[in-house]
């Protein structure tokens, strides 16, 4: 019975359609090619001019290649953007329409506008989509790729290697008897008072000249402290002990008698308190690299094809703009 | 600090519409720490979760910054081989060394600031696309010479015709395969690739913020709106106070050319109407290159106030020139203006053309020199703050009340680079190494943005920037204190307690002077200390204090008065011609008191202080001098004629290092740095500014 049905089947006309239709089809139906990029002669030649347009300088074998390079990352990143229809965005559609307007080709709206640039292939041309795609592609394919989040020991390890950056400066705060000028009078009358300092802070202050950044100055490290009085005087008084009266010290307005009313000692933040801003820098190194992995891994879903040609671009005839006529 | 954050997170909304300091009340009493000189009661609103600083200055400190800043996520950055990304740019700023492009694009220039920054807001172009303007914004790219850039910036119709059809012939007869369409943009894909930008924008600042109670570096979160119809500069940097932020940027995409009042209106709906703890303001840039659209007069009331609300600051000098004042030393008259010392770092032109400049060439019809009579008067800050005032007169409330800052507007990630001695460039490869003299002459460092603050943290820097306590430098350091009241007398310059008596007895740069007690005329109190300079290299010494006042008749006239109130014009200091070290005696310090003898109680008026400095060389002279070239030398034309020769660069190199200064406007080997605090404003009694409840939060 089976055998029957079945032996009905092979035979059955509408069976042998679809037999036929699906060999048909696998011969037919090849992989979908891969699409190309080819990049030929006169491209190279483009872009060599470019560079020394850019720069006044001819390009290198060298140069050349890495210009390639880029310009076949570049245009993976503008295919892939268009696929995902990229070019739907606000922004891009807001730019046809300003071309559209520059070029006068339509006295009609702003659809209009867009649809007559999208006729001159604006959206493949024009320099600033082009570059607004390709950059939109790289940070999509950076947020589509999550990386790893950093464990205790690569916190551990960044810490170590970038400590110095974690590094909180030694403070001061800084009382001070002011005499301006630089001259011999003033460098005196500082080793006079010096000789005979008042006991009370106030009155030590007010037998000097008026300074006005003030003379008692909150807890300053030293760059905050030369930004004040300048580098010599930050770096001479964050030498100096507490509890007595220095000087005269030389600072960019004259002279002064100085008190280290407190002292703070430099030290490191530690790992807990500065874990979220590496665990930022960790991830954004990862990001980067994982950016790269992703062009890469795109690139050999392309054939790459580039004109068998020399690089070198010392027999290139190139426009000079420097002595044609200005606009 | 658990149960602090819980606190703030809980309280915030409700907390912000109660008066700020009961919230930094609470927030203080869990956390001081040593500094005994924080008050109870803190003088900003606290809306975030941190420690208070260390070196916490009841008196206030001057925090030196840059609030205009450029990385590779701006395109105009980008296509100048420029690649440090906002994280860079705060390295920079904080000291670390970075690598910028030379004049080929390779990556090999070493780029380290001599003193790091306070604070820095990175504020790249929201429109991610870049300018709109590119096609005339860099002439070394070859979208420039795109034929139909190259129309855009022709204003010959056929010419326009004429590229026209080549795309169409172009366009049409190219054929074009359908594209696969099956991979639909889904929405979170093409989002994510947009907000992806501004995500790591926030996100390289909170990296960067010092949160600890060193206070050592704010970051600020911000962007640059770039409006530009027609090269005509209507940008404004949006900064705001914390990390609670608008979700999108609201560019000209979203509001469209010409609007840019429908930048505030967005901002209120995005950020300042959310009770969330959201506050920003937006600071105009370079309104010198606006064809004279940055201050119009505003068309109805929500304008006015948003301008009011939001704009409290204005960029008064940067890398694209100065845009105090405008005085032509060749035609021997300003601007509404007859105060000489305007002719310093001035571009000719007054739309952002003035960029187009390549291999020496200038490439653009629309960047060629504006004559006096015609360029907008506008376009010069101090025009419209007296315009302000006479907008007050006739309708009660003075649009155009704004402090000054200064920044760099640097396009290679380098923020506070505006050291005229160490001067890297600020557009890539476009201003890098021999090109700077070549195709940027007549550009300059930039400045810094100065805000007087209690403490190097969010709060405290965007109070002061919002009460305008702020004062703009041209690149160097100098420190100002400026004070308004009705009783200075000249023996305050002598007292110890003079910052005291300055905060008791009158209000600081950027306020309304208080009410008028009898009859006297107003006292203005100015210090100034000498930038203090760097090691084996001090600040160049301070030649003399000036007031600015500006004031506005019983007919609505506007008039404007320059007055010398301390140091020496006729100091005799000069730079020496070799070495450029400075020559002749100034001053480190200089304090004056000064009343105002024409005052007259009827008319409003403004104040502000201008503080400037002796000579000393510009970065153009250092860097020609670098070369061989000696703008001082009447051998000059020769030397650049050879060292031309020497490089391999295309075009006249440096010609412009010859250039006399007796033949140009604006320009000169030596320069004046100088400062230039926020104005107060005096009202006549009666007078008082209407206070609407949208410019009053």
């Amino acid at each position: 019975m089976i055998r029957r049905i079945g032996r009905r089947l092979l035979l059955s006309p509408l069976m042998h359609c679809l037999w036929l239709g699906l060999t048909l089809l696998w011969v037919t139906a090849e992989p979908e090619p891969a699409p190309v990029i080819a990049i030929s002669e006169q491209q190279i030649k483009d872009l060599q001019v470019q560079w020394q347009l850019q720069t006044g300088r001819v390009p290198d074998t060298q140069q050349t290649e890495r210009l390639i390079a880029v310009s076949i990352e570049h245009e993976i990143l503008f295919q892939e953007a268009m696929n995902r229809r990229f070019d739907q965005l606000p922004v891009v559609k807001t730019r046809l329409q300003q071309l559209g307007g520059f070029l006068k080709l339509t006295s009609g709206g702003a659809s209009d506008r867009e649809r007559e640039a999208l006729k001159l292939g604006l959206d493949q041309t024009d320099p600033l989509i082009r570059r607004y795609l390709i950059s939109a592609m790289q940070e999509v394919i950076a947020a589509e790729s999550p990386v790893e989040e950093p464990d205790q020991i690569a916190l551990e390890a960044y810490y170590q290697n970038h400590k110095e950056q974690y590094r909180q400066p030694a403070t001061v705060k800084v009382s001070h008897v002011f005499f301006g000028g630089f001259g011999q009078r003033a460098l005196d009358r500082a080793n006079g008072l010096l000789s005979s300092m008042p006991a009370s802070t106030d009155e030590a202050i007010q037998s000097g000249d008026p300074f006005f950044h003030g003379h008692q100055l909150p807890l300053l490290n030293e760059q905050q402290l030369e930004k004040k009085l300048g580098q010599e005087f930050a770096r001479q008084v964050m030498t100096l002990g507490s509890g007595q009266w220095h000087g005269p010290v030389a600072s960019s307005y004259g002279y002064h008698l100085v008190m280290i009313e407190e002292k703070q000692q430099g030290m490191y933040r530690p790992l807990a308190d500065v874990a979220e801003n590496i665990r930022s820098h960790i991830l954004r190194d990862r990001r980067l690299s994982m950016l790269d992995q992703e062009i890469e891994a795109m690139k050999r879903n392309y054939i790459i094809e580039i004109a068998d040609v020399s690089l070198d671009a010392s027999t290139i005839t190139f426009p000079d703009f420097s002595r044609s006529q200005t606009l | 600090m658990r149960a602090v954050k819980t606190f703030l997170s809980t309280t915030i909304a409700g907390a912000l519409l109660l008066s700020g300091s009961v919230l930094a009340e609470a927030t203080e009493s869990s956390q001081t720490s040593v500094n005994n000189n924080i008050p109870e009661e803190l003088p900003f609103t606290v809306t975030e979760e941190r420690v208070r600083c260390a070196s916490y200055e009841p008196m206030k400190q001057p925090l030196f910054g840059d609030l205009h800043v450029h990385t590779s996520y701006s395109f105009d950055s980008f296509v100048s081989s420029q690649r440090n990304t906002p994280w860079d740019a705060y390295r920079y700023a904080k000291g670390e060394a970075i690598t910028l492009p030379d004049e080929s694009g390779d990556q090999k220039v070493i780029a380290q600031i001599q003193r790091p920054l306070d604070f820095t807001a990175v504020t790249d172009h929201a429109e991610f696309l870049g300018q709109i303007n590119v096609c005339t914004d860099d002439p070394t790219e070859p979208g420039y010479w795109f034929p139909y850039c190259m129309m855009t910036r022709s204003n010959t119709f056929p010419i326009q015709l004429l590229a026209a059809s080549y795309w169409q012939d172009l366009g049409v007869s190219s054929t074009r395969e359908n594209r696969d369409k099956s991979f639909a943009c889904t929405l979170s894909d093409c989002d994510e690739g947009q907000a992806k930008y501004w995500s790591n924008i926030q996100q390289a600042a909170e990296d960067h913020y010092d949160r600890t109670e060193a206070c050592n570096f704010t970051t600020m979160v911000g962007y640059e709106y770039t409006d530009a119809p027609q090269y005509k500069n209507m940008h404004r940097n949006v900064i705001f106070r914390n990390e609670k932020v608008a979700e999108k940027t609201i560019s000209t995409y979203e509001t469209g050319s010409y609007n840019y009042p429908e930048l505030w209106k967005e901002l209120r709906k995005e950020c300042t109407d959310k009770g969330n703890g959201c506050d920003v303001i937006s600071i105009p840039h370079n309104p010198n290159l606006s064809g004279g659209l940055m201050f119009r007069d505003p068309l109805n009331d929500e304008e006015r106030d948003n301008r009011i609300y939001f704009e409290p600051l204005v960029e008064l000098v940067q890398h694209k020139a100065a845009s105090e004042c405008r005085y032509d030393r060749l035609a021997g008259r300003g601007v509404q203006t007859q105060d000489e010392l305007c002719d310093f770092e001035q571009a000719v032109a007054d739309n952002l053309s003035m960029l187009g400049t390549v291999y020496g060439k200038v490439m653009t019809e629309t960047a060629k020199p504006v004559p006096v009579e015609e360029y907008a008067p506008r376009n010069m800050v101090r025009n419209a703050l007296k315009d302000g005032l006479k907008l007050g007169q006739e309708t009660g409330v003075n649009p155009f009340k704004m402090g000054f800052i200064g920044s760099t507007d640097t396009h290679s990630a380098t923020p506070g680079g505006a050291e005229e001695d160490n001067y890297t460039g600020h557009l890539g490869k476009r201003d890098a190494g021999y090109r700077n003299v070549q195709d940027h002459f007549f550009d300059n460092p930039g400045g810094h943005a100065v805000v007087w603050a209690e403490e190097n943290s969010r709060d405290s820097i965007f109070n002061a920037l919002r009460n305008r306590e702020t004062y703009a430098t041209s690149g160097t350091r100098p420190i100002i204190r400026f004070f308004a009241g009705w009783d200075f007398t000249p023996e305050m310059c002598g007292s110890f307690d003079l910052v005291q008596q300055g905060y008791n007895r009158g209000v600081p740069m950027g306020s309304d002077m208080k009410p008028r007690p009898g009859s006297e005329a107003p006292t203005i109190l100015i210090t100034a200390l000498k930038d203090p300079g760097i090691y084996g290299h001090p600040g160049t010494d301070l030649q003399r204090l000036q007031v600015i006042k500006g004031w506005v008749d019983e007919n609505g006239k506007t008039h404007e008065k320059v007055i010398d109130i301390a140091g020496d014009p006729n100091n005799g200091a000069t730079v020496n011609k070799n070495t450029c070290a400075p020559e002749g005696q100034g001053y480190t310090s200089l304090c004056g008191v000064w009343q105002d003898p024409e005052f007259d109680p009827e008319q409003p008026a403004f104040y502000y202080a201008r503080v400037v400095e002796n000579p000393s060389c510009r970065w153009s002279t250092l860097q020609c001098k670098s070369y061989g070239v000696d703008p001082f030398s009447p051998q000059c034309e020769a030397q650049a004629a050879e060292q031309t020769e020497n490089m391999d660069g295309m075009g006249d190199i440096f010609g412009r290092c010859c250039i006399d200064p007796e033949t140009e406007p604006f320009y000169s080997p030596t320069i004046q740095e100088r400062a230039w605090t926020s104005p107060v404003w005096y009202t006549p009694e009666g007078k008082e500014p209407i206070k609407t409840a949208s410019t009053e939060r």
